[in-house]
C-alpha cells in the first residue's frame, strides 16, 4: 500500500477515536452536573 | 490494514526518546504507562498497609494504645481511600495498560497523552490525601464513604479529601475512556468481539461502569464541598436538605465501584486458569454476559448498604432479592472457573495458587454477602467486624489475589526473566495464611457484635483481636517478599520464553519476552 494510501485510512481512526472519546467524555460531564443540578433545582 | 500500522508508528517519531526523568514524564508509550501505574499503585499499597497496620496495632489489645479517637479514624479512613483508589484502581490500570494493546493487536493505547496525564494526575491526588494527615484538624475521618454530617463539620483535610477524590475520578475517567476507545476502535482484523481475552472484556465492561457511576461520586463530594464552604444545604436537615441523599448518591456509585475493583481480576483469573489447566475457558460467552449482567445488576442494589437509614420495608424487600440476583452469574462465572479446571492437565505454578486461593476466598466473601444481604440479618450486623470480614474477603481475597496472580503471570512477558517460583509459592501460602488469620476471627468478632471503627473494645474480644493483629502484621511483611521476587526478577533470572507457559493462550504471547517497546507496529491477523 502506498503512502498516499495510508494517510487517510490513519485520520479516519484518528477521527473515529476522537469522536467516541468526545462522546464519552460528554457522557460523564453529564452524569456530573446532571446529578447535581437534579437535586439543586429538583430537591430531593 | 499492515500498512496503517506501520503509519501510525511512524508518525510518532520515534528514535527521539527523551532519557532519565523526562521520558517518564513525557512518555505516550503504554508499556512505560503500564509500569508506572503498576509501581505507584504498590507504593499506595504500602502506604494503605502500613496505616492499616497501625490500626491493627492500635487494636492488639483493648484500652487506647498508640492512638487518639481521632486519629484512629483518620487511618481507617484514608487506609480504605488510599486502598481503593491509590492501589487497586491504578493496579489494573497499570495491567490494563500493559497488556490490553498487545492481547488486541494494537500498537499502543488510543490516546497516548491522554494516558500519561491520566497517570501523572494521581500523583498530585495521593499527595493531596497523603499530607491532609498533617494539616490543622487532621486527614477525613467520616470513614472512606464521607457520610455527612460529619464530613461537613471536619476541618480542611476533608477540602484535601474532596479535592484528591475529584482528580483521581477525573483521572478514571479519562483512563476508561482510553481503554474502551482502544478496544472498539483499535482490535487487529479478525479480533471479533467473541474473540476478545477475558480480561479485555472485563476491562471494557468495567470502563463503561467507571464512566457512569465516578461522576456522580464526583458530583456528591462537589454537593459536599458547597455545603461545606458555599452555603448550600443539600446534606444539611436544617436547610431543607438531608444527610441520607448522600448516602443514596454514594452507594449508586459505591456498589459499581466494588465491581470496578473486582471485574478486571475476574479477567485475570479466567486467563490464568485456562492457561495452567491447559484447557479453554470453559463456558466463555457465558463468562462475557455474566461480566455483564453483574455490572448491570450493580446499578439496582445500593440500598443494601443503607437497610438501617430508615426505608420502608418494600424498600428493603427489594434490596433483598436484587442482590441476591447477583449470586446468580456470580455462580455462573465460579462454576465455570471450576469446570475450565475439570479434567484440566493442572498445575500449580504461583499464578494458578494465587487463582485458586480467589476462587476460595472470593467465594467466602460472596457468601457473607448472601448473609449480610439478608434485611433482618443485616439489622443486627450492620457496622460490625462481620462487614469488615466480609468486605476483605472480596476486596483482599479477590482484587489483591487476582492482581497477584496477574502479576506473576505476566512477569515474565514483562520483564524477560522467569521468577524464583520457589519464593513465589512461598508469597502465596505466606499471604494465604496470614490473610485468613487477620479476617477470618473477624466474622466472630463481628457475630459477637464488636463495632467497626472504635479504637477500643471489650476484654472478651481480646483474643481475636490479637489474633487478627499477629496476622495482619504477617500479611503486611510477606508483602516486602513480593517486592523482593519482583525486583529480582527485573535484574535476573532463567530467560523466559516468548511463550512463557506451555498452556497459555492469546497474542501476547506470540510476542518476544521481555515484550519490545513498540508491539504491532504491523497488526496481526487473527483467525
Amino acid at each position: 500500500m502506498s503512502d498516499s494510501l495510508m494517510k487517510p485510512q490513519q485520520d479516519s481512526s484518528d477521527r473515529s477515536n476522537l469522536r467516541l472519546g468526545l462522546l464519552l467524555g460528554a457522557v460523564a460531564l453529564t452524569l456530573f452536573f446532571g446529578y447535581i443540578l437534579r437535586y439543586w433545582l429538583m430537591g430531593r | 490494514m499492515e500498512a496503517t500500522a506501520m503509519g501510525h508508528a511512524d508518525s510518532h517519531g520515534h528514535g527521539h526518546q527523551p532519557t532519565g526523568l523526562m521520558r517518564w514524564m513525557t512518555t505516550t508509550n503504554h508499556k512505560d504507562i503500564g509500569t508506572m501505574y503498576l509501581w505507584f499503585s504498590f507504593a499506595m499499597f504500602i502506604v494503605g498497609g502500613c496505616m492499616a497496620m497501625t490500626i491493627r496495632a492500635e487494636l492488639f489489645q483493648p484500652g487506647l494504645q498508640l492512638l487518639e479517637p481521632e486519629r484512629f479514624n483518620q487511618m481507617t479512613t484514608l487506609h480504605g481511600l488510599i486502598m481503593v483508589f491509590g492501589a487497586i484502581m491504578p493496579a489494573f490500570v497499570g495491567f490494563a495498560n500493559w497488556m490490553i494493546p498487545m492481547q488486541i493487536g494494537a500498537a499502543d493505547m488510543a490516546f497516548g497523552r491522554l494516558n500519561n496525564w491520566s497517570f501523572w494526575l494521581l500523583i498530585p491526588a495521593s499527595i493531596l490525601l497523603v499530607t491532609s494527615l498533617f494539616v490543622p484538624g487532621g486527614a477525613p475521618a467520616a470513614g472512606w464513604t464521607l457520610y455527612p454530617p460529619l464530613s461537613v463539620q471536619l476541618g480542611m483535610g476533608m477540602d484535601l479529601a474532596i479535592f484528591a477524590v475529584h482528580i483521581l475520578g477525573i483521572s478514571s475517567i479519562l483512563g476508561s475512556i482510553n481503554i474502551i476507545t482502544t478496544i472498539l476502535n483499535l482490535r487487529a482484523p479478525g479480533m471479533t468481539m467473541m474473540k476478545l481475552p477475558m480480561f479485555a472484556w472485563t476491562w471494557l465492561i468495567t470502563a463503561f461502569l467507571i464512566i457512569a457511576v465516578m461522576p456522580v461520586f464526583a458530583g456528591a463530594v462537589t454537593m459536599l464541598l458547597t455545603d461545606r464552604h458555599f452555603g448550600t444545604t443539600f446534606f444539611s436537615a436544617s436547610g431543607g436538605g438531608d444527610p441520607v441523599l448522600f448516602q443514596h448518591v454514594f452507594w449508586f456509585f459505591g456498589h459499581p465501584e466494588v465491581y470496578i475493583v473486582i471485574l478486571p481480576g475476574f479477567g485475570v483469573v479466567s486467563q490464568v486458569i485456562s492457561a495452567f489447566s491447559r484447557k479453554p475457558l470453559f463456558g466463555y460467552a457465558s463468562m462475557v454476559y455474566a461480566t455483564a449482567s453483574i455490572a448491570i445488576l450493580s446499578f439496582f442494589v445500593w440500598g443494601h448498604h443503607m437497610y438501617t437509614v430508615g426505608m420502608p420495608v418494600t424498600g428493603q424487600l427489594y434490596f433483598m432479592y436484587a442482590t441476591m440476583l447477583i449470586a446468580i452469574p456470580t455462580g455462573v462465572k465460579v462454576f465455570n472457573w471450576i469446570s475450565t479446571m475439570w479434567r484440566g492437565a493442572l498445575t500449580f505454578e504461583t499464578p494458578m495458587l494465587f487463582s485458586l486461593g480467589f476462587i476460595f476466598l472470593f467465594t467466602m466473601g460472596g457468601f457473607s454477602g448472601l448473609v449480610l444481604a439478608m434485611t433482618p440479618v443485616d439489622v443486627q450486623m450492620q457496622d460490625t467486624y462481620y462487614v469488615v470480614a466480609h468486605f476483605h474477603y472480596t476486596m483482599v481475597a479477590g482484587a489483591l489475589f487476582s492482581a497477584f496472580a496477574g502479576a506473576y503471570y505476566w512477569l515474565p512477558k514483562w520483564t524477560g526473566h522467569m521468577y524464583d517460583e520457589t519464593l513465589g509459592k512461598i508469597h502465596f501460602w505466606l499471604t494465604m495464611i496470614f490473610f485468613n488469620m487477620t479476617f477470618f476471627v473477624q466474622h466472630f468478632l463481628g457475630l459477637a457484635g464488636m463495632p467497626r471503627r472504635i479504637p477500643d473494645y471489650a476484654l472478651q474480644f481480646a483474643e481475636f483481636n490479637k489474633i487478627s493483629s499477629i496476622g495482619a502484621f504477617g500479611l503486611g511483611l510477606s508483602q516486602l517478599l513480593f517486592l523482593y521476587v519482583v525486583i529480582k526478577c527485573i535484574k535476573g533470572g532463567p530467560k523466559a520464553e516468548a511463550k512463557s507457559w506451555d498452556g497459555a493462550t492469546g497474542l501476547e504471547w506470540d510476542l518476544p519476552s521481555p515484550a519490545p517497546y513498540h508491539t504491532w507496529e504491523t497488526q496481526p491477523l487473527v483467525k
